[in-house]
């Protein structure tokens, strides 16, 4: 039995430019003269080979060829030089949704998205419900694709594409996008394949689902390989990359968008609180009061360099605003932390207006890249505290007016404007 | 290699296989042409009715045309003039959106492992169903001013030549459409020029000598005399005439694949 789900030899690809329309024709049939295009080298002498069951990490930066490589093995083009030979069924998920058609209902474009994926009728038929359970979107389902929310359409496009069960799956950034809770399905899913053989190659700038999930990594730069080896040393060798500076890294936020859930676990959160200024545990203040988060972790093994963070919630989707160790221009904590330890943040003067608020948070490495352990992002909300109403110089605070109290001077000149 | 790109085969084969892929795009295009529309798929027959009402006028009452063969079956000019109109536009509908149809499909040949021949094929088996629905309303305007012959039987017979021929035709211009964008501008032009050198609104009869040669070697015009034959007067094809019609179809066929598998292999980049 043949074991290599993926065998890529000595592959090249460049993508020719060429000076008029005609010249793309004539070279087709053998007739352009070389100097009538240029070539865009996007792949260089990649070779690499992937066993059945395996879960194959890309990284890179933006150009590094990620895509390209992807769309040689899913034969979408084929290698100016090299060979390419796939084991068994490839399904490809570069971009959820890509054959939906906005003027069609959620049904209709499942059949045909189904369709292009290889799937019969029946099996559609069959599996209809499934669609419509995983994806979640009522009634949404008989009405246009226009008139979803970008949430709706990609929920609704993974929940076709993973009814798919192929040999070799390969995504391309597609679950960047969505909520958190449509990721978390889309990795149980991918999960869920591998459990089952699937060979799975995915590209992320997510470095901590690359080092999760996957079991080796490739690094590509320029369209080369530059680096071949087990997930967790080919993003340390991707990061030092980074660092070095001979790599640009992709953009992160600071304190930890919802994009960055994966953690590496080298700590765990045992508990967070808020305190007054005397240090005294409360969940109730009043607008301008000083509030201290106090949040205790368990380091599992010495822990050096760490930034801070952590932000204010209202509800599920709104964030109030985020507070950093890196906003106060100090460098990362210099201690050497393992076991158990607090770290305490205070918010001076907190100008929130009444409400409730949650707090979600993280530990993260010191150029932010590497998160140990995120806390309130998932399941249920941490730090719950109130502002409660109070009056300010006579008026009285209410939580219709918004979030925060925004400081201001006010002046009044009189006479037209100068 | 190059043995294999020519043998056609596998690619037929493989289209065998995604019919069922075929027929859901192909539903897409038909019912995308008139969705939003008030009069959805009634356009697909009130476009040509319109047509011919100002074309029966103008050819009819203005300049007078006469066609002989339709003498004895009593059948008003106008539907004469239908049964040529279904096999130009059939053969138009292709020849005109074949250049940028596969433009219109980017994102599925980008993103996904697609098999790009298919599409020339949904497009061909989408003007069929417009065609079949004009044959039908033909078919019924004859069988309420005229007799309905049983020679009727054979419409889809005397279509398959057209069919072929549509479908290599839509397979070279959907290519070649991809290289060189002009072609999308040029066509048009053609199909404008083709319907008045066709024996749409004119016998071939009344057709000086000197040009005659013309409609001869015309494949529409075997095809469009065929196809009256058989629908209005309850005539036979002209076997002879249809076998060469199907060797030209399958010919043209076969090499409109072959030059899509040669042009294939550069669409991702070229898109």
């Amino acid at each position: 039995m043949n074991t290599t789900a993926i065998s890529v030899k000595d592959v090249s690809k460049a993508y020719r430019i060429y000076d008029g329309p005609l010249g793309r024709l004539r070279h087709l049939f053998g007739l352009g003269s070389p100097g009538t295009r240029r070539e865009f080298p996007a792949l260089r002498g990649i070779g690499f080979e992937v066993a059945k069951g395996e879960r194959v990490g890309i990284i890179g930066r933006n150009g590094s060829g990620k895509s390209t490589l992807l769309q040689l093995i899913c034969g979408i083009m084929r290698p100016s030089a090299g060979s390419i030979v796939v084991n068994g069924r490839v399904s490809a998920l570069l971009e959820l949704g890509s054959g939906f058609h906005p003027e069609f209902t959620g049904r209709e474009n499942v059949f045909l998205q189904a369709a292009v994926l290889g799937l019969a009728h029946s099996e559609i038929e069959e599996r209809l419900d499934d669609i419509r359970a995983f994806a979640d979107i009522d009634e949404f389902f008989d009405r246009p694709v226009k008139t979803y929310s970008s949430g709706m359409f990609v929920r609704l496009a993974f929940s076709v594409a993973a009814q798919v069960i192929p040999d070799v799956l390969v995504v391309d950034e597609a679950l960047s996008v969505g909520d958190m809770t449509f990721q978390k399905k889309c990795t149980r899913r991918m999960e869920e394949l591998c459990a089952s053989g699937a060979t799975v190659l995915l590209v992320s700038h997510d470095l901590h689902l690359i080092e999760r999930f996957c079991d080796r990594a490739l690094v590509l730069d320029r369209g080369r390989c530059l680096c071949d080896a087990s997930a967790a040393e080919a993003t340390m060798f991707y990061l030092n990359l980074v660092r070095e500076g001979s790599l640009q890294a992709p953009e992160h936020d600071a304190a930890a968008g919802p994009e960055q859930l994966y953690a590496t676990g080298e700590a765990s959160l045992l508990e967070v609180r808020t305190l007054d200024a005397r240090g005294q545990p409360r969940d109730v203040f009043v607008t301008g009061e000083d509030i201290i988060v106090a949040a205790r972790y368990r380091a599992h093994g010495p822990l050096r360099r760490l930034s801070f963070g952590c932000s204010v919630w209202a509800g599920v989707d709104a964030r109030v605003g985020t507070a950093s160790l890196r906003f106060e221009g100090s460098g990362p904590c210099e201690k050497e932390l393992d076991g158990e330890f607090e770290v305490r943040m205070t918010l001076a003067a907190v100008p929130l207006l009444p409400g409730t608020y949650s707090l979600r948070g993280g530990i993260y490495d010191e150029n932010l890249l590497h998160a140990c352990c995120l806390w309130g992002w998932t399941g249920k909300p941490k730090g719950v505290f109130t502002i409660a109403s109070s009056t300010v110089n006579g008026f009285v605070l209410k939580e219709s007016l918004g979030f925060v109290m925004l400081p201001s001077r006010w002046e009044v000149r009189e006479g037209g404007h100068e | 290699m190059a043995f294999q790109t020519l043998n056609p085969l596998p690619a037929i084969s493989g289209l065998a296989r995604h019919r069922y892929l075929i027929a859901q795009l192909t539903r897409r295009d038909v019912l995308l042409k008139y969705r939003g529309s008030f009069l959805g798929i009634g356009w697909s027959f009130f476009y040509p009715l319109l047509l011919l009402a100002a074309f029966g006028l103008v050819f009819g009452h203005i300049l007078g045309t006469r066609w002989p063969q339709n003498a004895e079956s009593g059948l008003p000019l106008v539907l004469v003039m239908y049964a040529g109109l279904i096999v130009y536009n059939f053969f138009s509908e292709v020849a005109s959106a074949a250049p940028r149809f596969i433009l219109g499909y980017q994102s599925l040949i980008k993103k996904n492992v697609f098999p790009t021949e298919v599409l020339p094929v949904v497009l061909t088996m989408s003007a069929t169903i417009h065609a079949a629905i004009n044959a039908a309303l033909l078919l019924a305007a004859v069988a309420v001013f005229g007799k309905l012959h049983a020679a009727v039987l054979l419409v889809p017979v005397v279509f398959l030549p057209a069919w072929l021929l549509a479908l290599g035709v839509a397979w070279f211009l959907a290519a070649a459409g991809i290289f060189v964008r002009d072609i999308i501008q040029v066509i048009p032009v053609l199909m404008q020029v083709l319907l008045f050198l066709s024996p749409v609104f004119y016998p071939v009869s009344a057709v000086p000598d000197f040009l005659r040669w013309m409609y001869d070697f015309s494949p529409l015009t075997a095809l469009m005399e065929d196809f009256r034959r058989v629908c209005l007067w309850g005539q036979m094809p002209q076997w002879d005439r249809w076998a060469v019609m199907m060797l030209v179809g399958l010919a043209v066929a076969l090499a409109g694949l072959a030059l899509f598998r040669k042009g294939q292999e550069e669409f991702a980049d070229a898109l």
